[in-house]
């Protein structure tokens, strides 16, 4: 009986602005950018693979390992999900030739790696029509602000207000491997801000921004690939 | 309630950090222990018979090193070195048997082209607070000296490999092992691309049916970034290595002269 009436009663304005403001901002703030670049027309049978490879380390990138799992996990979901091979199933079999040291540099170098004895078959047993190359990076751009937290016998708190700033940049790069030459690029760029104001307890508001560009690229991706219109 | 200041919970807090991790540091250690399998290489086989000769000082290599203010590091990689080796050089050549000795007569020496006698150079690692980024990463430099079946040595043939692991993904030993794994497939990689194309060694063991690839072949593969400690073992391929030239321990043999004629 008790509830209900509390359930009745109006919260005070405080109170709701909190809730709001809280809501408003949980995810932080972010700016994403999609976009791509379409060199050659792409469509995808029903019994056709694509593969996700992070782009090699010896060239510099440093793609997070658990990125390209994202992308892989995100193109296959939704209405038109994509079948992806395993990345490293798929380096296995093709081992050595899609090692970081030799992995093809271009589309152009293909063909040449086909030569090689067994890689066309193993290819082309694999199912495997677009092969995905992932670059870039999340980076902290700026952080700033200042949190101070105490703690006493009768207890503790904190006071204050961190932020920081992340650029979530990457670019997935697709050769056709049954044309032996690039399809085009599909790049997300996003940033974000978050903060921690602490009055006493410290509310952390994340800017979730490497989840975003895996969220952004995929969609793109799948839509790129399965798109089999003009250009 | 008691008002405890910024500065003293700072300070204590400090203290109590600094005591916690001294206690852990004494005495800690992470010991990296690779147990792993190599995938097949998909190659075309040279028409040779090879024997390999693993050193005790390949089939039990250790590498320790204590780090000033972290913990000790020890890695144990015999048994994945003689597995890495195994699948590298059983998959270059068309039969590939352990002997016990570098050369000699009777079985299995007199149906041998070349017996390899693989050893560890160097080995290096760093960690991503060195490194200032995410990586563990490890290079291991081999050596292969390339004897033929009588002894003789051919050549010294050095093969460098990398690898790197995210340390967000995998944690300590975990990712460390896994660039260790990494910097194993490089080697496979490098030794059955590149041993075929060094012209030195296909000159000395092929010279009939074998015509050395251009050095551009070699040069497809990529070096793999420099160390984040001194800038050694990372260096170049092997094939287009000057060291290469200069890694001969045995003087001048017969198989040197030959070489020196097919050059000129």
């Amino acid at each position: 009986m008790n509830n209900a009436k509390t359930r009745k009663t109006p919260p005070p304005p405080s109170a709701l602005l909190c809730l709001l403001l809280a809501a408003a901002t949980l995810a932080g703030c972010m700016t994403t950018r999609v976009e791509e670049s379409k060199n050659a027309k792409t469509g995808i049978g029903a019994d056709e693979r694509i593969v996700i490879l992070e782009a090699s380390y010896h060239n510099g990138n440093e793609t997070e390992d658990g990125f390209v799992d994202c992308i892989s996990k995100s193109v296959q979901k939704g209405r038109n999900g994509l079948q992806v091979y395993p990345d490293e199933a798929f380096v296995d079999a093709l081992f050595p030739w899609f090692e970081p040291r030799t992995a093809p540099q271009g589309p152009g170098a293909l063909p040449k790696l086909l030569e090689y004895p067994g890689v066309s078959e193993r290819l082309e047993k694999s199912g495997v029509r677009y092969i995905v190359w992932v670059t870039g990076d999340t980076e902290r751009a700026a952080s700033g602000g200042s949190l101070s937290c105490a703690v006493g016998p009768g207890g503790g708190g904190c006071f204050g207000l961190a932020w920081w700033e992340n650029d979530s940049s990457y670019e997935a790069a697709v050769w056709d491997v049954r044309d032996g030459k690039s399809a085009g690029a599909v790049s997300a760029d996003v940033q974000g801000t978050s903060v921690i104001p602490a009055i006493i307890i410290p509310v952390p508001i994340i800017a979730r921004t490497q989840a975003a560009a895996c969220k952004g690229l995929a969609r793109e991706l799948k839509e790129f690939i399965s798109d089999a219109g003009p250009l | 309630m008691g008002v405890v200041t910024d500065q003293t919970v700072n300070t204590a807090g400090l203290t109590i950090a600094c005591a916690a991790a001294t206690a852990l540091l004494l005495g800690c250690s992470k010991q990296v222990v690779v147990e792993t399998t190599f995938p097949e290489p998909i190659i075309e086989e040279l028409p040779l018979d090879a024997g390999v000769y693993f050193p005790e000082t390949l089939r039990d290599y250790r590498y320790e090193e204590d780090l000033p203010n972290d913990i000790d590091w020890s890695f144990s990689l015999g048994d994945a070195n003689v597995l890495m080796l195994d699948r590298a050089l059983g998959a270059l050549f068309r039969d590939l048997v352990t002997v016990e000795q570098l050369g000699g007569s009777g079985p299995p020496y007199d149906r041998l082209d070349v017996i390899i006698h693989p050893t560890v150079e160097a080995f290096e690692f760093s960690l991503p607070r060195q490194s200032r980024s995410d990586q563990y990463a490890v290079w291991i430099r081999y050596n292969l000296a390339v004897h033929a079946a009588d002894g003789r040595l051919i050549k010294n043939w050095p093969v460098s490999a990398y690898g790197q692991a995210d340390s967000k993904l995998l944690r300590g030993g975990s990712a460390m092992e896994a660039a260790v794994v990494r910097a194993m497939r490089d080697a496979i990689a490098n030794i059955v691309i590149g041993f075929p194309q060094d012209k030195d060694i296909a000159a000395a063991l092929l010279p009939d049916s074998v015509t050395p690839m251009d050095e551009a072949g070699t040069k497809e593969l990529a070096a793999e970034p420099a160390s984040a400690k001194d800038g050694t073992p990372g260096e170049a391929t092997p094939g287009e290595n000057p060291a290469d030239d200069n890694l001969s321990d045995g003087g001048v043999t017969p198989a040197d002269v030959a070489v020196d004629e097919v050059r000129s």
